[in-house]
């Protein structure tokens, strides 16, 4: 396995309280690696380690590292870190809750493309709409792109988010449940969509359903009280009888 | 019971909400009935013609003109410096400051919302006689002090209004920028300050309020019943201004006439800061819809 991010003894503590204890995790290459566990288990403080996002909150303390290994070069996320904002445009995230900014569905890239990376406006046109393709979501909204991203659907605003951070180019992608609004349909569709996109952008998503879990994963961490308890990969992903009782465990 | 309870408070909100709107009107009908007895171009530009008072520099000597004008300049020079001022410190706190300081700055600028306009009129006035036995003989009250006075005065709205509104934004837009890339100050440029900027509006609208009515100021840094009856000729010159004319009409008024004069200008000052807040109105509206489009 080639990894391209190797999380290393990482601890995190909320003020007094430690959230993630020692965890080890890594994660590949054309794989889609799933973190799974009951709510309050870590898993978005995990996802969030890997991009330095719970910076943002007030007393956090991160211990340990998060290594990006990209093209030969090795970028430490923690010690060291030359320059956090283009570490985390490396990594593209999308949220739980569909995170559009309340502006049109083009401002939501150009704000982006042109502050982040210095496009210029033809560029900016000419990436938001190789990624509005890439997440499906084009022919949806090629003629409404002066409309407010609020306007669209959940589903079509989550794509929209998706495409966003796929407009910047990211290494990896790190997706926090995105279909845990999304009604039946609106979640298989972007499942199908992962499951394509994981070929070009190694994923690590975490997931609330065990099911879906299986269906698109390649790897598999088990989250509880703020450490990795289980880890499944290839085959141990279809064993039935295994995943019945992880289920139970959990949930 | 609680059926009840709950019909009481909505009859009594719907109360409190027309009771406000019924006393706005009562107020403005009043003004208007007693201001309609003197009301046309007279009252403005006396007998001069109004082409020549406003573009010519003559002299009204029976109309207020040289108030609006005193006015409009005062509130337009205290914004200049109040509205930038106070944007920038509300953003430093709510964005920037950290620990121990903030909660300083924070307890300064209670101490200055909670300072009296009569104070902040006597400090501009106590600092022109420093500037007097020091290095600068000739200083005197005028426009300028006035307007920085006025900018002390209304500070703390404009800073108390930034920081809540920006601090009032929902975490998810907070962590959105960083989650793209921006950097902290690209964040708060991007997207954190025009997401917030109804609430910063608020706060303009509250200091040009608050910089156009207020009286005690004025009346200690060089306003004055009648100034020449020109518009103000330069930042140090003496002022007339509307709530001071006000003032000075309702103390030493001889006349019924005369008084309705003051209502006058009480409705004009209405107006015109109704004009301020719709023109801040729509200048924050357009910047939304530039930054939305």
């Amino acid at each position: 396995m080639e990894s391209v991010v190797k999380v290393e003894s990482l601890s995190v503590w909320f003020g007094a309280a430690r959230v993630l204890r020692d965890v080890d995790i890594e994660f590949a290459r054309g794989e889609l690696t799933a973190l799974i566990g009951p709510s309050g288990s870590g898993k978005t403080t995990l996802l969030r380690a890997v991009n330095r996002m719970n910076d943002l909150f007030p007393g956090v303390r991160t211990e340990g590292e998060v290594t990006f290994f990209l093209n030969g070069t090795e970028v430490r996320a923690y010690n060291d870190c030359p320059d956090v904002a283009s570490l985390r445009r490396t990594a593209g995230m999308v949220f739980q809750t569909p995170n559009v900014l309340p502006t049109s569905i083009r401002q939501n890239f150009s704000i982006p493309l042109r502050h982040v990376l210095g496009l210029s406006k033809p560029h900016v046109e000419e990436r938001m709409e190789a990624a509005l393709r890439d997440a499906e979501l084009w022919d949806e909204v090629k003629d409404r792109l002066g409309e407010q991203a609020q306007t669209l659907s959940g589903g079509q605003q989550q794509r929209l988010c998706l495409a966003r951070a796929l407009s910047l180019e990211p290494r990896v992608l790190l997706l926090d449940e995105p279909t845990a609004s999304l009604d039946f349909r609106a979640s298989r569709r972007i499942e199908n969509l992962l499951v394509r996109l994981k070929e070009r952008y190694p994923v690590l998503a975490v997931s609330h359903s065990l099911g879906q879990t299986s269906r698109i994963a390649d790897r598999v961490y088990v989250m509880s009280n703020g450490a990795i308890v289980e880890h499944l990969e290839g085959e141990e992903l279809h064993d039935a009888e295994r995943l019945h009782r992880l289920a139970e465990d959990l949930f | 019971m609680r059926r009840y309870g709950e019909r009481l408070l909505a009859v009594a909100s719907w109360v409190a909400g027309l009771g406000v709107l019924a006393v706005v009107a009562g107020l403005v009908a009043f003004l208007a009935s007693r201001a309609s007895q003197v009301l046309g171009v007279e009252l403005f530009f006396g007998d001069v013609a109004w082409y020549s008072a406003v573009f010519g520099g003559a002299r009204v000597l029976d109309g207020i003109w040289p108030a609006i004008a005193g006015t409009l300049m005062l509130v337009f020079v205290a914004a200049a410096m109040a509205i930038p001022l106070g944007m920038a410190a509300g953003i430093y706190i709510s964005e920037y400051a950290k620990g121990r300081f903030r909660t300083w700055v924070t307890l300064m600028v209670d101490v200055l919302a909670g300072t009296p306009s009569i104070i902040m009129g006597l400090f501009g006035f106590a600092m022109i006689l420093l500037l007097r036995e020091t290095f600068a003989p000739n200083a005197t009250t005028g426009l300028l002090l006035a307007a920085v006075c006025l900018a002390l005065l209304v500070l703390p709205y404009m800073i108390r209004a930034t920081q809540s509104a920006l601090e009032g934004l929902p975490v998810r837009l907070r962590l959105l920028g960083p989650s793209l890339g921006l950097s902290h100050t690209q964040s708060v440029v991007r997207v954190l300050i025009p997401s917030s900027s109804r609430g910063i509006l608020s706060g303009a609208v509250l200091s040009l309020g608050r910089a156009a009515e207020d009286t005690a100021v004025i009346m200690l840094t060089g306003a004055v019943a009648t100034a020449g009856g020109r518009a103000p000729q330069s930042l140090t010159a003496k002022f007339e201004a509307l709530p001071f004319s006000i003032y000075v009409t309702a103390a030493e008024h001889n006349t019924v006439e005369e008084l309705n004069v003051g209502f006058a200008m009480a409705l004009v000052l209405l107006a015109l800061t109704a004009s301020l807040f719709s023109g801040a109105f729509f200048l924050q509206r357009s910047l939304e819809r530039r930054w939305r489009a």
